[in-house]
């Protein structure tokens, strides 16, 4: 069964010079206890798609055009500011990029971590802070820190706080911004591996947003690839790794270094994205793509079923 | 901590010495002589001599720059020309006025100021923000002599709430006659307060854990008062507490305008009757209200930004991190 599930969500940011098409018809469904990676450049709309799955959209310059999420079969975009308080957190719980900024320098992280619990639970403060102390050694912190402040810890230990956060109330869907980014490579992986643990351990669902195709192949069960605001490739990791069907993928794929090659250079996908306030009339790759003809400039191809839940959006599939 | 208050109240010692020695210096430098006004229009030539030599007026400046510093350190200001009583004793008297005055008047500034500027910085571009960016343009440029006046030519002299000048007599008299003036002396902190309350707060409404409280289910109060706010108001604290230095020593003008009995009138006054150690007492005492007024805004930094407090724990190294 799904338990969120994305139809044509169409998202623009509008500033006073011009509108920004952040998402164009974004489709994605998750089934309960998988994890989704979402892939894409920077400014590809990866964090726009999750801080509209948790309504914290951007109020002045954020309009979701068209499109429904549906989380356990209701539409979130159509409930209210108490409603979505009661589902942040409890249900959807999120994980932000970069844990230096994300938690709040003056409380100590036993009170922002109680925080999430009083929201929802509504207990007695010291409850609270039992809670907070359990979540901390659960992330592989010593309780006594409880009453410390988030300058007193370092990157790595900053970003299990913001996990305990996260998973304080028991989310059943867990959005991690890419969550490893602003780390240290040494301590990506310890991070990404109690992730995992964490998430096997309550049953959560994850929608990991990245760009590293390596961390996608070790946690993900299915793969959407994103390209200036649209979904070009969607499957599971098995088919978009071995059976990529979009040239964009293919770049992605083409710009990691080979250990093993014996190469001079790097193979980066040539040009940029193209400036979202005013996209190409046809594939939005084609600018870029190497195998783009008359009839990739002219129209714009549809996201269409390869193989069994295999979704390309290219007039040129392999 | 304390380590870090003692250290900087030692600092006090050199920069209240440098100012006492440029303000002797200045007052030095006028043309008057003490003697003449002491003795007033009928002295001769031999009696203005005979006090020059027994007030050591004719002693290089120095000596004297190291007496007047000796003697302050005894708590002795010298006696004031016009009232011929110690000058240290006027100023006690007056003190008290003025730091009510200059406390209600921030009081004012803060509890005007602040809200005004997380409401604004909530809505930030609507009317009510516009409005109260308006109010404290004017609130900042408008002379507090023109706003004293205005007020109380609207509550004394045509409603006749509160008093026109002078100090009251008893508790609520002293109330009612404080309001105008402390409204005066409070409108540009209020003003200023306003815009640097909006302008931090606009600031932490950006930041990530404004949307990592959000995405934990935290109500918008909360997260106005706790998580922005306590952040917002780091670079408010400063500009109050500047602020209420300078008004200490600056109210001179609403102390004029009003008649309040404080050291800014009394400062006016003296300089009016050329009361040299009556001049010079007011402005070390100012100095070093002003200083210690710094002192306690850089120690109320600790209490509101933990990550300064932590600067200042040398004594207790947290070696806990693994």
């Amino acid at each position: 069964m799904s338990i969120l599930e994305i139809k044509n969500l169409k998202v623009d940011y509008e500033t006073e010079e011009n509108t920004v098409h952040a998402l164009i018809n974004v489709s994605l469904q998750m089934t309960g206890g998988e994890t989704l990676g979402l892939v894409g450049e920077t400014g590809a709309g990866k964090t726009t798609l999750a801080k509209c799955i948790m309504g914290l959209l951007p109020q002045r310059t954020g309009r979701i055009r068209t499109g429904e999420i549906l989380y356990g079969g209701e539409d979130l975009l159509k409930k209210d500011n108490k409603e979505m308080r009661r589902i942040r957190g409890a249900e959807i719980a999120m994980i932000f990029q970069d844990p230096m900024t994300s938690l709040n320098p003056v409380l100590t992280v036993g009170e922002q971590i109680a925080e999430a619990v009083v929201n929802h639970d509504h207990c007695s403060k010291a409850k609270a802070f039992s809670r907070a102390a359990e979540m901390l050694e659960l992330v592989g912190i010593p309780a006594e820190r409880l009453h410390e402040y988030p300058h007193q810890f370092s990157g790595g230990m900053k970003q299990r706080v913001v996990i305990a956060i996260a998973l304080a109330c028991n989310p059943k869907l867990l959005i991690a911004d890419e969550p490893t980014t602003a780390l240290d490579v040494t301590i990506q992986a310890q991070v990404l591996e109690m992730m995992q643990q964490l998430k096997q351990k309550f049953h959560t669902s994850m929608l990991l947003i990245t760009h590293d195709l390596g961390v996608v192949a070790q946690n993900c069960d299915k793969v959407a690839v994103i390209y200036a605001g649209e979904i070009v490739e969607y499957g599971s990791v098995t088919d978009v790794f071995k059976r990529m069907q979009h040239p964009y993928t293919e770049g992605l794929f083409n710009s990691i270094p080979q250990i093993n090659a014996d190469v001079k250079r790097l193979n980066p996908i040539p040009g940029l994205m193209p400036d979202p306030t005013n996209l190409p009339r046809g594939c939005s790759f084609s600018t870029r793509c190497p195998y783009a003809d008359d009839q990739c400039q002219r129209e714009a191809p549809e996201l269409a079923e390869v193989s069994q839940d295999h979704y390309a959006r290219c007039f040129h599939r392999r | 901590m304390w380590k870090y208050i003692v250290k900087r109240i030692l600092m006090l010692i050199p920069v209240m010495l440098a100012t006492i020695f440029v303000v002797y210096f200045i007052m030095d430098q006028s043309e008057v002589d003490p003697a003449k006004i002491m003795l007033g229009e009928g002295a001769t030539e031999e009696t203005i001599a005979e006090l020059h030599e027994e007030l050591g007026l004719d002693d290089p400046f120095l000596v004297r720059y190291v007496r007047y510093v000796g003697d302050l350190l005894r708590g002795d200001m010298g006696n004031s020309y016009t009232y011929k009583t110690s000058v240290a004793g006027q100023i006690r008297e007056r003190l008290p006025n003025t730091f009510l005055l200059a406390s209600c008047g921030v009081l004012f500034s803060v509890v005007v100021g602040i809200p005004i500027g997380i409401l604004a910085a909530r809505k930030q571009n609507s009317i009510f923000d516009n409005a109260s960016m308006i109010f404290s343009l004017v609130g900042a440029s408008a002379p507090a002599f023109w706003i004293g006046l205005l007020l109380v030519l609207a509550f004394s002299l045509k409603l006749h709430i509160f008093p026109a000048s002078g100090m009251g007599k008893g508790f609520a008299g002293v109330l009612r006659s404080l309001v105008l003036p402390a409204v005066t002396l409070g409108m540009s902190g209020a003003a200023t307060t306003a815009r640097t309350t909006r302008s931090s707060m606009l600031e932490t409404i950006r930041q990530d854990y404004i949307d990592m409280a959000r995405s934990k289910g935290t109500g918008e109060f909360v997260i106005t008062y706790r998580h922005m706010l306590k952040n917002a108001l780091i670079p408010v604290v400063t500009a109050v507490g500047l602020h209420f230095g300078v008004l200490l020593g600056g109210s001179v003008l609403t102390e004029t305008v009003f008649a309040w009995p404080g050291i800014g009138r009394f400062v006016i006054e003296s300089i009016k009757t050329q009361d040299i150690p009556s001049v010079l007492g007011c402005v070390v005492t100012l100095a070093v209200m002003f200083t210690i007024v710094n002192l306690l805004v850089d120690i109320l930094y600790a209490y509101v930004d933990p990550r300064i407090k932590s600067q200042y724990k040398t004594t207790k190294k947290v070696v806990k991190s693994r």
